[in-house]
């Protein structure tokens, strides 16, 4: 399979929406694009098992290369492998639901939906990415359109949020570029992921260069304390920007740390290990502390964001096969699960007009199908078994207990503690919003969700429920991938 | 159990007795008869093979102490409960005056919803919650904030560098190659 159709489509996509008039048409030939792109992962992802099951033990399969700068060895590589089948899978979901839920965006539709595209193929391409430049390249077309997004349709202090998230996601990638550099200058001449990782990296190079990759990508994914753009970036964000920034644009972070540090300096990371996993553990329990105090549904929901991407973090920080599954699970899950919670948010913002926690209550008995999306994204938040949360969760905890040193034990119990703190403040919130008395009398008027919203929360419900009931269907998916990897990272440890 | 029992079925006049419409139809009464039958024979159930992990039936020595005991409490209990509430009659209320402070720990559950809640709203919610939040604000994205107009204010003072004065122009100029002559003496020196 032509990995550049991942590209192309939404290229094609945003190119109808320029020419097209009225939200009528631009909102379709955007949701025919995410359509396709659903339809497209999920051919590719047929694809790459016919290929494993035909033999194929190639760690990335579908490759191609194309010279990009000659002269100083760039290339423009792609290839898939599990992780990335994941990460493909989990962005056509987003997206869709993305899509949908901005139905009805009246102002700028065209930009609006245009830039979301463009966000789409940002990450459709670092998913694929073979070269860290190309990753780099991809990494930044994510990044720019997250600002317009904001700074434009956003609500509260959105010129603020806007810069402040565009200011420290380009310093995490002013990092990152430092780390391609050392990289680069290693000895291989070259920013091929495959390459570079076939070679070791001097561990005195790994040493200097790997901070600068992992809290580079970290940035990304709310590496404590450079996590404050997330509170302050989704809260002004609209709600498919929301789910995007959380949904896909924090996984990019994970991956990041992954795929280029963890992948191509093992060594360093097992050096950098503990500092990982304490900045891992004061994310996950901190940033859910943090989140009881929250009376906006959004800061609530992404305080939590930082307390879940801790799980991604710890888990890659473990440098053990369970625990590195666990961060991938736990990045498409939470994918799923904070759009599928914004997305219930923006639902409950577009009625109320407040997204307060005092100034709703018993919206259960007004907007039952919203209530329920709402509850069922906080259930699956909490980690409740039978929905994807608990496997994902489940799988770091498991990984992280199989590191025996003291400190790791107390990072996992903190970890594992976390989870009541979530169960608080996530059924504290939906108590007081959902149940119990209709605060405002105004909100018995409102209407349950819209076609396109049910649409939307059963996409990611579906994905959710699948996930969590079957979870086989994702790990068998990631587990070579991270098999092929783990060997790298145990011989260099 | 027995308390209940006595208080719901035996000596008060129902309040809502003139509401009574019978024990109910068929469908509520059967489910009550099979549950009662099975919680009577449910020991004589042999599936003791069911429940080991070898498979075998399960073994169990019968010390009388452990069995005579739990059944002599209970019948205590039940005589306890008898002597109380199957006639109506102010025993149970002398003896909660008796033990004033047994009884009111136990009918406030031991106090646990309450331990609880001290340990959510007042330890919790007050003490970690509130401060790590406001760390959050003030000081981790203070101090994002002060790393950003640190950054503008040393720009601003910079931005005045370029004035367009030509005088201006000259002080820097002159002032540089004072400067660097300077550095050139020291370092011939």
């Amino acid at each position: 399979m032509n990995l550049n159709l991942l590209i192309i489509i939404p290229a094609i996509t945003a190119l109808g929406i320029v020419f097209s008039s009225g939200l009528k048409q631009v909102r379709f030939v955007a949701f025919a694009g995410a359509v396709i792109q659903l339809v497209l992962s999920f051919v590719l992802l047929f694809l790459f098992q016919q290929e494993r099951n035909a033999g194929n033990n190639e760690q990335f399969i579908f490759q191609a290369t194309y010279n990009w700068f000659p002269s100083i060895n760039i290339n423009y590589h792609i290839g898939v492998d599990g992780i990335s089948i994941a990460m493909i899978l989990l962005t056509a979901f987003v997206v869709l639901a993305g899509v949908l839920v901005s139905w009805r965006q009246e102002k700028l539709s065209k930009e609006f939906f245009l830039l979301l595209t463009v966000l789409s193929a940002g990450a459709y391409g670092y998913f694929i990415a073979l070269d860290l430049f190309t990753l780099f390249f991809f990494l930044e077309v994510a990044v720019i359109p997250k600002f317009l997004l904001i700074g434009i349709w956003g609500s509260g202090k959105k010129e603020y949020s806007a810069m402040k998230l565009a200011l420290m996601l380009m310093g995490g990638s002013a990092l990152v570029l430092v780390g391609m550099i050392g990289v680069y200058f290693s000895g291989t001449n070259s920013l091929d992921l495959i390459t570079n990782a076939q070679s070791s990296i001097a561990e005195e190079t790994q040493r200097i260069f790997f901070p600068f990759l992992f809290v580079g990508f970290g940035i990304f994914t709310a590496l404590f304390p450079f996590h404050t753009w997330v509170p302050d970036g989704h809260s002004s964000a609209p709600t498919a920007a929301s789910m995007f920034l959380a949904g896909i644009s924090m996984k990019l972070g994970g991956y990041g740390c992954l795929r280029a540090a963890v992948y191509l300096m093992p060594e360093a990371a097992a050096y950098y290990q503990p500092v990982i996993i304490i900045l891992s553990a004061i994310a996950i329990i901190y940033g859910a502390f943090a989140t009881l105090m929250q009376t906006d549904l959004k800061y609530i929901n992404a305080y939590s964001s930082v307390s879940h991407c801790g799980f991604v973090l710890l888990g890659i920080g473990m440098l053990n096969q369970t625990a590195i599954n666990g961060a991938v699970l736990q990045m498409v899950s939470h994918g799923l699960m904070t759009a599928l919670f914004f997305a219930a948010i923006g639902m409950v913002y577009d009625r109320t007009h407040t997204r307060m926690v005092k100034d709703i209550g018993g919206l259960l008995k007004v907007m039952p199908f919203i209530a329920t999306v709402f509850i069922l994204a906080g259930l699956c938040s909490l980690g409740l078994p039978g929905l994807s949360g608990f496997v994902a969760e489940m799988t770091v905890f498991m990984g992280s207990w199989q590191n025996p040193e003291t400190l790791y034990r107390v990072a996992t119990i903190l970890a594992c503690a976390s989870i009541v703190v979530t169960a608080v403040y996530i059924l504290r919130a939906a108590g007081k919003t959902m149940f119990g008395p209709i605060v405002n009398q105004e909100h018995l008027s409102f209407t349950d969700a819209a076609w396109n919203e049910r649409l939307a929360a059963i996409v990611l419900l579906a994905a959710i429920l699948i996930m969590g009931i079957a979870p086989f269907v994702v790990t068998d998916i990631i587990y070579p991938g991270t098999e092929v990897m783990m060997q790298k990272i145990i011989v260099h440890q | 159990m027995f308390r209940l029992y006595y208080n719901i079925f035996w000596n008060k006049q129902d309040a809502h007795l003139h509401d009574f419409h019978g024990e109910g139809p068929i469908s509520m009464k059967l489910p009550l008869i099979i549950l009662g039958t099975l919680s009577i024979v449910v020991g004589f159930i042999p599936f003791a093979h069911y429940i080991t992990p070898t498979g075998k039936p399960g073994e169990m020595h019968l010390d009388l102490m452990f069995s005579i005991a739990p059944v002599l409490i209970g019948v205590v209990g039940i005589a306890v409960a008898t002597m109380f509430y199957k006639s109506q009659n102010e025993k149970a209320d002398k003896v909660a005056t008796q033990l004033n402070g047994l009884y009111k720990a136990a009918y406030r559950k031991f106090y646990i919803d309450e331990v609880y809640l001290f340990i959510t709203k007042k330890v919790i919610f007050n003490l970690i919650g509130r401060p790590a939040a406001w760390f959050d604000r003030n000081i981790v994205d203070g101090f994002m904030n002060a790393l950003g107009n640190t950054t503008v204010s040393f720009s601003a003072s910079l931005k005045d560098m370029q004035s367009g004065k030509v005088q201006e122009y000259a002080l820097y100029f002159i002032a540089g190659v004072i400067g660097l002559s300077l550095i050139g003496i020291y370092l011939w020196m």
